[in-house]
């Protein structure tokens, strides 16, 4: 039926396995056996009440991370998420048929702060250690320069689609002005990691959702550092900006697409 | 005739499946330790509940409610087991889920450290901290508050507050839990436990095994005597075989309305 999707050849006839990942990586997309999964984060509570090892609430950095994050790509014109939006976009034959699966986070100094609280209440840092973290990662991600975007990557199929080389990505602002990375930093990671946390609600679909998710789901982390500002000067993004899409384009084949829209005002209301 | 008799059972039967088993509270002489040991339960009445799958027993003082799980079902222990054992504490003596507890907090309670680069970013030592946090909220308690979307990890075994123990003992898994009274100092929506004279108790049971249990009581159940008369197993028909031949009918949740004793 197709000689060839994506640059990789395809059998004729998909065999059991290649159906069961097309699957998992339409459930993984679709948000299914994600359901409730507690957010939390440490607050500032007393430690005989409130506080416990470990809190949550609306402020908490799980909640933070989970608005700044958009997910998008493989088998999915729509999501779950009430926060973001992300499409798939080729020939008739290729749409919804996006090898990646992508969730990229807007790594913004709100969120950066949270995270550096989070990771301090967890290794019980000084105020001194969380003073020297804190730096320590506003230096080495330079946020004040980069938009710092992070992003997963997976793909229920094989890990060649996971190398940075097949792909062009890129931001676009509302005028359709695109940025490329300045910098890229990968973070490989092993078969078998899933991203998402089993539920309290729904045991046995999140059960199996998770094993065959560990058992196909190939993933990678990478950083992608894009301009904070225009050649001119202006912020890439600006305060009235209301969008920002990431878009990622196979780089011999501009018709196997995919993109994710993070809404910036929602992310601001917070 | 008989259609009108027919409907009227129906509908009797009907009613009273929606209602809720009252519970007296025992009043706990001193603290009770939280440990899944059922000894200090020997003399506590347990009511039971799934033909003997599940036995509840409470206590309380005026500081914390103590509520005992005893569960004989083999196949039902080896899902709570796997999964954990999820409570709802409604402070008005109803059924609302808005409060619930979860022991132990296990994958729930995990997190995706490497994410945004935050992992990276710890020293050698940070991260061993860290590690050792990760695995003390796994064995923690997790209680989530959905009105407010607030949820805390508390230490399993920690001396005040939210506590929970869980143990095997002569083939019955016991869970223990300590669910202070004050409960709106831990939750900012959540209301005091018992300024109603009584508390809604709910054991999540639906979902664990729809296609193991077979007849369903819901939310009747029976008083019993202290489970130290009744020999080793804990008798009373907590160990019976399923029933029902595996009938795939849906498991309710029990919920008991517990009336707080007073000192005394």
């Amino acid at each position: 039926m197709f000689g060839s999707v994506f640059g990789l050849p395809v059998r004729n006839r998909l065999s059991f396995r290649d159906a069961i990942a097309w699957i998992v990586g339409c459930m993984s997309i679709l948000g299914l056996g994600a359901g409730y999964s507690p957010t939390m984060s440490y607050p500032q509570a007393k430690p005989e009440t409130a506080g416990g090892l470990r809190s949550s609430s609306l402020e908490s950095f799980d909640k933070l991370w989970q608005e700044r994050t958009i997910s998008f790509g493989q088998g999915s014109d729509r999501t779950g998420f009430p926060s973001f939006s992300g499409s798939s976009v080729g020939d008739r034959s290729e749409r919804g048929a996006f090898p990646l699966i992508l969730h990229a986070t807007f790594m913004d100094s709100v969120l950066v702060e949270a995270g550096s609280q989070e990771y301090s209440r967890l290794a019980s840092m000084t105020e001194g250690e969380l003073k020297s973290y804190r730096e320590s990662f506003l230096s080495a991600h330079d946020i004040s320069r980069y938009i710092y975007i992070w992003i997963e990557l997976q793909t229920p199929l094989s890990e060649e689609y996971l190398k940075l080389d097949r792909w062009t990505i890129f931001l676009e602002d509302e005028q359709k002005h695109q940025f490329d990375p300045i910098r890229v930093v990968e973070h490989p990671r092993e078969r078998g990691v899933a991203r998402r946390q089993p539920t309290s609600e729904d045991e046995t679909g999140n059960l199996l959702s998770e094993r065959l998710q560990e058992r196909f789901l190939v993933a990678k982390d990478v950083e992608f550092y894009f301009p904070k500002y225009h050649i001119q000067g202006e912020p890439v993004v600006g305060s009235e900006m209301r969008r920002l899409k990431l878009v990622v384009v196979q780089s011999s084949n501009p018709n196997v697409r995919a993109e994710g829209t993070w809404d910036l005002s929602n992310i601001r209301k917070h | 005739m008989k259609p009108i008799i027919c409907t009227f059972l129906f509908i009797v039967s009907f009613v009273l499946s929606g209602c809720k088993e009252e519970v007296r509270s025992t009043w706990a002489q001193s603290p009770l330790k939280i440990d899944g040991d059922i000894e200090e339960w020997k003399d506590a009445p347990f009511v039971i509940f799934e033909d003997g799958r599940l036995a509840l027993s409470v206590e309380n003082d005026s500081a914390y409610l103590y509520l005992a799980c005893r569960i004989g079902d083999a196949t039902l222990q080896r899902m709570i087991d796997r999964l954990g054992l999820t409570l709802w504490v409604d402070p008005e003596g109803e059924s609302s889920e808005d409060l619930e507890i979860h022991f132990p907090a296990g994958r729930s309670a995990e997190l995706r450290l490497s994410r945004g680069g935050f992992w990276d970013n710890l020293t050698e030592e940070q991260k061993a901290r860290t590690s050792k946090q990760i695995e003390e909220m796994r064995t923690g308690i997790l209680v989530y508050d959905k009105r407010g979307v607030e949820s805390h990890v508390y230490p399993s075994r920690s001396a005040r507050g939210f506590a929970a123990g869980a143990a095997m003992s002569n083939g019955l898994l016991i869970y223990e839990f300590r669910i202070p009274l004050d409960t709106q100092k831990f939750f900012s929506r959540a209301g005091a436990l018992g300024t109603q004279g009584k508390v809604g108790i709910g054991v999540k049971l639906s979902g664990l095994r729809e296609r193991q249990i077979g007849s369903s009581s819901g939310g009747s159940g029976r008083a019993i005597g202290p489970p130290g008369r009744r020999g080793r197993g804990g008798g009373g028909g907590e160990n019976r075989p399923p029933i029902g031949g595996e009938s795939g009918e849906r498991t309710s949740d029990v919920w008991v309305s517990v009336w707080l004793a007073g000192a005394k």
